[in-house]
């Protein structure tokens, strides 16, 4: 497996059991957090409930007060409005909208509601005749043209001879739904067949649920109230929390692996450059100076510091393998003794030549032996044979262009390749080494050193052998006209 | 000097005999409107003897009468039929002065009357078609509103509760005009200056369909805690109450009474009214 693939595949492991942890977490927090709000809404239900149950207590709590008075028994005997509407006022309050006291003909005495509105008829209402039928009545009916919570109760004198009804009201409206719901997120409604009231303004309830009321069927169809949210803001506030959570890790996964992708690509790519300028290296395609200079340019481009300073090592590490290569070179191309090229060398630039040659370039050589080298060898040892030798190649040096390559052929013979330089030129350069060699006086070699000179130059189709034949043929006839001579070909 | 020590004598004897009475009434308004009519009598009684007079509303006659025999009040207004029952019951009631109305014939007389009215929208004109309504006296207890109704029906033969579908008890005078004008009721009985007053307010929408005959108005009285002498000055100082004085003007701002003050009687001016209390009074259903 690639480093790549190994270091995104190891963090994205990472990275994904740290945000599933991560995800777990939200999810259960939120988990615990909808468990709290469901139970806030259990209990605000419930508290609801209560109120609820409270109101119908409160109507039953009144009525049963006003029946138990003697006054007011006496009152529904002796039709006694004034006295019952005394009564019935000191108990109106907002849980009791309505107290009418009915004779047993269905007749109202007196309200409490309203002191001079009495005598209507309401012996057909569902709750007059549950009330004289059953004795009590609790549920919704409709109490002067408003749906009302109603406690309708007979009244008997002496516990036994009934009297009459006292109906105990409270109104179904807004502020009674209002007043259930105060101080709750909740919302209640109430629907029957002839309206619909809700405690907000929010018509839909959510999670709605009936209230569980032991109401008597009534009159009014239908008639039920609901209790639910008034809002889901708070639920949808968390949902939307935890959704945003989550697209947010998701969003932070996808863009820190398309950040660790090119923060890797772009560390691989430099270790990769790097790399393949050693891959070139070692498969010839760059030699050790080209790696040098190709390392040295990735150093001065924007690269790591870990890259650069591989960069720096590799670099310093080819300029000394170059170092040594070079000291290597030189000391496989030239001779120890005269500091000049070897024999080696020398056939190298010579095929070069030839090569160039190829191209319309053109070149002479010269072939130069040092007279009698043997008998200075031989009579004044090889000690002084090669001071001869070294001073003799130091003048010939001295006497060439900059461009000229001068070496050691053989023994004390030594070849001259003049790049670019005819016959003509190659014997001026060829009389002008033989002059400098004959008029030097040596320190350790009393006598006068010459040289011979064979002198060739390039002709078409030439190889090494044969224009070198031709320089040695040169030098053996300089040789054979008496030494210290420059002879040319033809 | 020696004159001023007289003087101071004098005052503090006057203020060693100083005493507070108690004038109870009955509820026949709002106790507040009954309060507020009152206080000018009561200022003007209490500058005048130098006494302080402090007024109870009762809640009803049978409070009112409970206290005068408890003697826990020493004057009280009455109306004639409890002043009638109070004297036999209490013969040492001792009687003061009978209050005095400006009539709507613009004579100034110690009578008034009690009407039985409908609605003229109703189309009754006579008691004997108003058979199957709903009637509404104002209290038993009420010579206007409950004796002389009942008697004019007694005088037709019309029980009631038996001729009536509905008879109520609206107590006060003024519910029986807003219980008509709410269709509470179709038929009911209070007095003549009720009536008067509910033509004046609510225009001439009522038909009379039974008048009573005169009724002496209320009456004052002491209790046995006052003494004759005492009774005879605030008598004496009742009768002079001018028409024009802040008590008459407070009764009829207040409670509708064109008062005039008052005048001193005999008993024996409430004597017809025993006839009443002798008539055939159906006080349930039969």
């Amino acid at each position: 497996m690639k480093l790549y693939h190994k270091i995104l595949f190891l963090t994205l492991v990472q990275l994904g059991a740290i945000f599933s942890f991560g995800i777990y977490q939200i999810q259960s927090l939120y988990v615990t957090q909808k468990m709290a709000f469901n139970q806030k809404n259990l209990i605000q239900s419930e508290m609801i409930q209560k109120r609820f149950e409270e109101k119908l207590e409160q109507l039953q709590k009144t009525a049963q007060i006003l029946t138990a008075s003697q006054e007011v028994v006496t009152g529904i005997i002796s039709n006694d409005t004034d006295m019952l509407y005394n009564w019935s006022k000191l108990f109106l309050s907002a849980s009791t909208h309505k107290i009418h006291f009915i004779d047993l003909d269905g007749t109202i005495i007196s309200r409490g509601e309203s002191e001079f509105r009495f005598g209507d008829d309401v012996s057909k209402r569902f709750y007059v005749q549950q009330a004289l039928k059953n004795d009590t009545f609790l549920g919704i009916d409709v109490v002067d043209e408003k749906e009302c919570l109603v406690f309708a109760k007979r009244v008997k004198q002496y516990g036994e001879r009934p009297i009459g009804i006292i109906s105990v009201a409270l109104i179904i409206d807004d502020d009674l739904l209002a007043s259930l719901v105060q101080g709750t997120t909740m919302n209640i409604a109430y629907h029957s067949e002839n309206q619909t009231l809700s405690a907000t303004n929010h018509e839909t309830l959510i999670d709605a649920s009936s209230l569980h009321v032991m109401l008597q069927a009534g009159s009014v169809k239908e008639a039920s109230f609901t209790i639910g949210l008034a809002s889901d803001e708070e639920l949808q506030a968390l949902k939307e929390a935890r959704t945003n959570f989550f697209v947010s890790i998701g969003i932070a996964l996808i863009l820190f692996v398309f950040a660790l992708h090119f923060t890797l690509l772009r560390h691989l790519r430099e270790y990769q450059s790097l790399s393949q300028v050693l891959i070139d290296f070692y498969e010839d395609r760059l030699d050790i100076k080209e790696v040098g200079t190709t390392i040295k340019q990735t150093m001065n481009e924007r690269s790591t510091p870990e890259v650069k300073k591989i960069a720096e090592a590799l670099f310093n590490m080819s300029r000394k393998v170059a170092e040594t290569q070079d000291a290597l070179e030189h000391l496989s191309s030239t001779d120890q003794l005269t500091a000049l090229w070897n024999r080696r060398k020398l056939e190298e630039f010579l095929e070069q030549k030839l090569k160039e040659s190829e191209r319309g370039s053109f070149f002479s050589v010269l072939m130069i032996d040092i007279d009698r080298f043997k008998t200075i060898n031989d009579t004044c040892g090889h000690e002084v044979g090669d001071h001869v030798l070294e001073i003799t190649a130091r003048l010939m040096r001295q006497s060439i262009r900059t461009g000229d390559m001068l070496g050691r052929w053989g023994g004390e013979e030594f070849l001259l390749i003049l790049p670019q330089t005819d016959l003509s030129g190659a014997c001026v350069i060829a009389e002008h080494i033989r002059t400098n060699v004959k008029e030097h006086r040596f320190e350790d070699y009393d006598h006068t050193v010459t040289v011979s000179l064979g002198v060739a130059t390039y002709r078409l189709s030439d190889t090494p052998n044969t224009i070198l034949k031709r320089a040695d043929t040169a030098l053996y006839r300089a040789k054979n006209n008496g030494r210290d001579k420059v002879e040319h070909e033809d | 000097m020696r004159f001023q020590w007289i003087f101071i004598a004098l005052l503090f004897c006057t203020s060693l005999h100083a005493k507070e009475y108690i004038f109870a009434t009955y509820p026949s308004n709002n106790p507040e409107k009954i309060m507020r009519a009152f206080t000018p009598l009561m200022e003007y009684l209490s500058a005048n003897t130098n006494d302080t007079f402090k007024l109870v509303v009762t809640k009803d006659y049978d409070e009112l009468f409970l206290r005068i025999e408890e003697k826990s009040v020493d004057f009280a207004w009455v109306n004639t039929k409890s002043f009638v029952l109070l004297k036999e019951k209490t013969p040492s009631v001792r009687y003061l002065a009978t209050y005095l109305e400006h009539s709507k014939n613009g004579q100034i007389t110690p009578y008034y009357q009690s009407f039985i009215v409908t609605l003229k929208s109703l189309h009754v004109n006579a008691l004997e078609e108003a058979k199957g309504r709903h009637f509404a006296f104002t209290d038993k207890d009420s010579t206007s509103g409950y004796a002389y109704p009942m008697l004019m029906l007694e005088e037709r033969h019309i029980n009631p509760y038996v001729f009536f579908q509905k008879v109520f008890f609206l107590k006060k005078h003024d519910k029986i005009v807003e219980a008509l004008i709410n269709r509470s009721i179709d038929v009911g009985a209070m007095s003549d200056g009720t009536f008067y007053n509910a033509v004046a307010k609510y225009g001439d929408q009522f038909t009379i369909l039974a008048a009573s005959e005169p009724i002496p108005l209320d009456a004052i009285v002491a209790s046995q805690n006052v003494s004759k002498e005492e009774s005879e000055r605030i008598a004496e100082l009742l009768e002079r109450i001018p028409q024009d004085a802040a008590t008459n003007k407070a009764f009829e701002e207040f409670l509708g009474w064109e008062s005039a003050g008052f005048v001193r009687k005999d008993e024996r001016f409430y004597e017809p009214f025993k006839r009443i209390l002798k008539a055939r009074i159906y006080e349930t259903v039969p």
